[in-house]
């Protein structure tokens, strides 16, 4: 109880963690509430308002068949936003289970590991992307695993580091020296000690891959039409920036915000997490 | 004490604002160091000793503190208006500061040199030849061994004694008129603190720098230090002169400090404990603070108490009402350390009768020698190889405490790991209770291991800080019994209580436990299998004194209650003469001398033995100082031929070049000196 406490304590000095807060949590609720929230049916065309300029009717206005923008870019909150944190929950799993065994066994099981990850580091995500896009066909899912294999080699770096740390201390001794297992000392003592970097870690990514995501649908990799997703929104509204330039502009700002709202909230967590700062 | 102090701080208050409230972290403090003298300022972790230094030289983060009264005068200075422009003028200048560890003081990429002389140039005007110059002399006059080598070194390159040599260079390179010592010496060997000590005194004095000392260590206050003053719960709770404070306190709570050492105590008898906690510092009482663990309290205790001197010492005070009542006689008097006439001595008491070896001898080690190969050359084989352990023949009997003491380095630590099967030595073999540890299959091994459990040093980071109470001490039964949770849980209470902790707290984490609770966590986790050997690794070295005597209580405790064998490491000789029922000492590997502890720690035999304990600080005794002081201890990359000790024993004669063998002498110990029969100094 006195964590929580403190945390808050720690977040009420820092308003720009705040803000960041306040970001995520209003992105995540219009996320959950878009079919309460959007004022329209985000697909619904009628070609009466093609391209209106915002007003009362359309807040931010509407696209080249007159689908309402504000709807679309509510509902394109949950393709965006859905698909970096999906993004983001693979590759932290994957990672830190992989990068604490690797860190617990050491020899050269964790070499192997970690040079596989090297190589994987190398990849381009783009690339990747590319490749399974033609394989596969373009869709919101063969973005996000591209994206989720070329994070994953940075939470198994994190997760090894916190293991090698770890390793020396005396309660993870302790445990080897009663016979423990790995799997015991990973799931007991590991895991739980390292959430910390890790938490901070992903919440950057989150922002990141958010970004990754939209640029992918913007170069016609990620979500298809008519799904609404605002990198392919920024893609299609590009043709009318000159003319009407509401179309492209709103959800590439819902983008930046949300964006710099996990950002804000990740170098927060880092300052709020930091163990040297505790008891401040 | 006439003369101007150079340092005063007076009635200071200072807190810590925090998200519960502020820590009341020094509450009307007042210190007075005159020129030249040597003060010490002692108290338990958390009394605000430290806090005090820093906030005096204002090393304290302006944002984490505010000051909430008083003043500090520094020669005159007001220490609390000064710009920080002309604070950064006056450290390193006119204060300096010699820190605790020495390695995270020194920067490791720079040279030695180049650190010297970059203080020196940063307060004089001085050309790189000349600071040069200065700083060479500065070694030299700190006792450094070839000073030209080690202004080219790197900190890493030296010994931790080498290390702080350097730091006092550098703390006393500008002529300082005050020089803050932070715990110098807690991370040294006694050998290489007692030399650090000696030079500490001998160059303030020639230098006529007063020296503000803090520490915990009250033995090393009595050899060092003129006056002092104690702290509680951040206040000045008695101050005066050190022999009127040691010897003849008036405040209860530095007369239960006192006794709580174990050099107050009957060895093997249960030491007097100081009961209860310190106060917290959010809601500190108003009256006395030690109130509540105090025997002697009453009503008027409730009012904060002023200080009392006596009427022939006015410069002996102790906050307390009673200070004037306080009976005259020595707080730890008790047994005054070289007549104790004790059970020591005796062999303890165990079935001597039953003559065959494995059923006396819980462990057997014959010829064990462990070797670590180190480094890498080209071709992937070994570089180097560290010997850490050279031919031990060691027996641990069922039932008694085995004391293994020794400089760091002397393979104290390779020695409890082979006892505990987490090593397999090179050579020679491990036999627990009959059993070859070296021989056992996996399976046979780890239920082997049950049996042997350990105590690590430094309780907090032996506990898993996201685990809460009962799950750390029955962790062990979960992984190696596989115990239902609710079978677990009754099990840690069970456990928890025999190590004095109460049912309720079972709950909390770590961090909410004081560091003695913690420790006792500890070894009820250490407990739950129910292990026959004890493994203790220095196991009250990171306790306060008052802590310390309630674990090495418990400990004694627990090994009658439930016929423990400890293996108990080391490098407190108080500690480990109220505890052991014999001592080995080992100096590079080797055992150099065994016994039992009585007859080892006050009449040691062995050339290194004796200035091992000569260099021990005592509360009663000026330093034995008779032995000459010990060079740096040997590297154990390279052995030497013959007595391993020969290159720093004082009385090496010819006959050292031969190796040495064990000698039984007619008191029982074994020596391995081929003069130890010998009589004389």
């Amino acid at each position: 109880m006195t964590d929580w406490r403190h945390t808050w304590y720690r977040l009420s000095r820092s308003p720009l963690t705040v803000v960041g807060l306040g970001i995520v949590i209003a992105v995540l609720l219009v996320m959950i509430f878009a079919p309460l929230l959007s004022p329209y049916d985000p697909n619904r065309l009628s070609l009466a308002v093609r391209l209106a300029p915002p007003s009362l009717h359309h807040w931010f206005g509407t696209d080249e068949v007159g689908r309402d923008l504000l709807s679309r870019v509510i509902w394109g909150s949950r393709a965006s936003v859905v698909a970096g944190i999906a993004t983001v929950a693979i590759s932290m799993s994957i990672g830190t289970l992989i990068g604490a065994f690797s860190g617990l066994s050491a020899g050269w099981v964790d070499t192997a590991i970690m040079r596989t990850m090297d190589i994987l580091l190398a990849f381009p995500s783009f690339i990747l992307a590319m490749t399974l896009a033609a394989a596969l066909g373009p869709s919101l899912i063969n973005a996000i695993i591209p994206i989720a294999i070329v994070r994953t080699p940075f939470y198994v770096r994190l997760a090894r580091g916190q293991a090698l740390t770890l390793r020396d201390r005396a309660y993870v001794r302790a445990a080897v020296s009663f016979g423990s297992s790995t799997w015991h000392i990973v799931r007991r003592h590991i895991l739980p000690n390292s959430l910390a970097p890790i938490v901070v870690q992903s919440t950057l990514d989150i922002g990141l891959a958010i970004l990754t995501v939209s640029a992918l649908s913007f170069i016609g990799l990620g979500a298809q039409q008519p799904t609404a997703e605002w990198g392919a929104m920024v893609a299609n509204g590009r043709a009318f920036f000159l003319d009407q330039w509401w179309y492209p502009t709103f959800p590439g700002l819902a983008i930046l915000v949300t964006a710099v709202g996990y950002n804000l909230l990740g170098d927060g967590l880092r300052e709020i997490l930091d163990p040297r700062l505790r008891g401040r | 004490m006439s003369a101007e102090p150079v340092l005063a701080i007076q009635d200071f208050s200072l807190e810590f604002p925090t998200y519960r409230g502020a820590v009341q972290a020094l509450s009307g403090v007042s210190v007075a160091v005159a020129p030249g003298e040597i003060v010490a300022l002692v108290g338990e972790s958390g009394s605000g000793k430290s806090v005090a230094a820093m906030a005096a030289i204002r090393l304290l983060p302006p944002k984490l503190c505010k000051v909430t009264g008083g003043s500090i005068i520094l020669l005159g200075r007001n220490m609390l208006a000064e710009s920080s422009r002309s604070i950064a003028d006056i450290r390193g200048k006119l204060v300096s500061m010699v820190f605790q560890e020495p390695m995270s003081a020194l920067n490791p990429t720079i040279r030695i040199g180049k650190q010297i002389t970059q203080v020196l140039r940063r307060h004089e005007t001085m050309d790189p030849a000349g600071a040069a110059d200065r700083a060479l002399r500065l070694l030299s006059e700190m006792q450094v061994a070839d000073p030209k080598r080690v202004v080219r070194s790197y900190p890493f390159e030296l010994s931790g004694g080498m290390r702080q040599r350097v730091l006092l260079a550098m703390a006393f390179a500008c002529n300082p008129q005050l020089l803050i010592a932070d715990e110098p010496t807690t991370a040294l060997d006694v050998t290489v603190q007692a030399q650090v000590l000696a030079l500490l005194r001998e160059r303030a004095a020639a230098r006529g720098t007063a020296v503000l000392f803090i520490t915990h260590d009250l033995a090393v206050v009595s050899q060092l230090c003129s006056r002092i003053y104690v702290m509680y719960a951040g206040q000045i709770v008695e101050y005066g002169a050190t022999r009127d404070v040691l010897h003849h306190s008036r405040h209860p709570y530095t007369r239960a400090l006192l006794r709580s050492l174990p050099e107050s105590g009957v060895p093997g008898a249960p030491l007097r404990s100081i009961s209860g906690t310190v106060p917290s510092l959010l809601r500190p009482p108003t009256g006395c603070r030690f109130c509540s663990r105090c025997e002697m309290s009453e009503q008027r205790c409730a009012e904060p108490p002023p200080f009392i001197a006596r009427y022939e010492l006015p410069e002996h005070r102790a906050a307390c009402w009673l200070a004037g009542e306080i009976a005259e006689e020595d707080p730890c008097e008790a047994v005054s350390p070289g007549s104790a006439s004790a059970p020591a001595g005796t062999a303890p008491a165990v079935a001597e009768s039953d003559a065959h070896p494995s059923a006396r001898h819980l462990v057997h080690m014959q010829g064990v020698t462990v070797r670590f190969p180190v480094g890498k050359n080209w071709r992937g084989r070994p570089a180097m190889t560290v010997h850490a352990l050279n031919g031990i023949d060691l027996d641990i009997r069922r039932g008694e405490t085995l004391a293994v003491v020794g400089e760091s380095g002397c393979g104290k630590s390779t020695l409890a790991q082979l006892v505990m099967a987490l090593l397999k030595p090179s050579e020679g073999e491990v036999r627990f209770d009959g059993m070859d540890l070296g021989g056992l299959t996996a399976e046979r091994l780890r239920r082997a291991r049950q049996r042997l459990q350990m105590v690590f040093q430094d309780p907090q980071a032996s506990l898993d800080p996201r685990m809460p109470a009962w799950r750390i001490i029955a962790e062990p039964l979960q992984v190696a019994r596989r115990l239902a949770p609710s079978k677990l849980r009754r099990r840690a209470v069970e456990l928890a209580e025999l190590v004095g902790i109460r049912e309720e707290l079972i709950e909390r984490y770590p961090h909410e436990f004081s560091g003695g609770q913690r420790q006792r966590l500890a070894i009820a986790r250490a407990l739950a299998l129910e292990p026959e050997l004890l493994v203790l690794d220095e196991p009250t070295s990171a306790l306060d004194v008052s802590i310390q005597a309630q674990i090495l209580n418990l400990l004694m405790e627990l090994q009658r209650r439930l016929r423990l064998t400890y293996l108990f490491i080391s490098h407190n000789v108080a500690v480990v003469r109220h505890i052991a029922d014999r001592v080995t000492v080992m100096y590079l590997g080797q055992i150099v001398e065994i016994g039992p502890a009585a007859l080892i720690l006050e009449h040691p035999r062995h050339p290194y033995t004796r200035q091992l304990i000569g260099a021990v600080p005592r509360l009663h005794q000026p330093l034995m100082g008779a032995e000459p002081p010990l060079g740096e201890p040997r590297s154990n990359l390279r052995l030497p031929t013959g007595c391993f000790f020969r290159s720093r024993c004082a009385r090496a004669n010819e006959g050292c070049g031969a190796a040495q063998a064990m000698r039984t002498l007619a008191d029982g110990r074994e020596v391995r000196c081929h003069r130890a029969g010998d009589t004389g100094p």
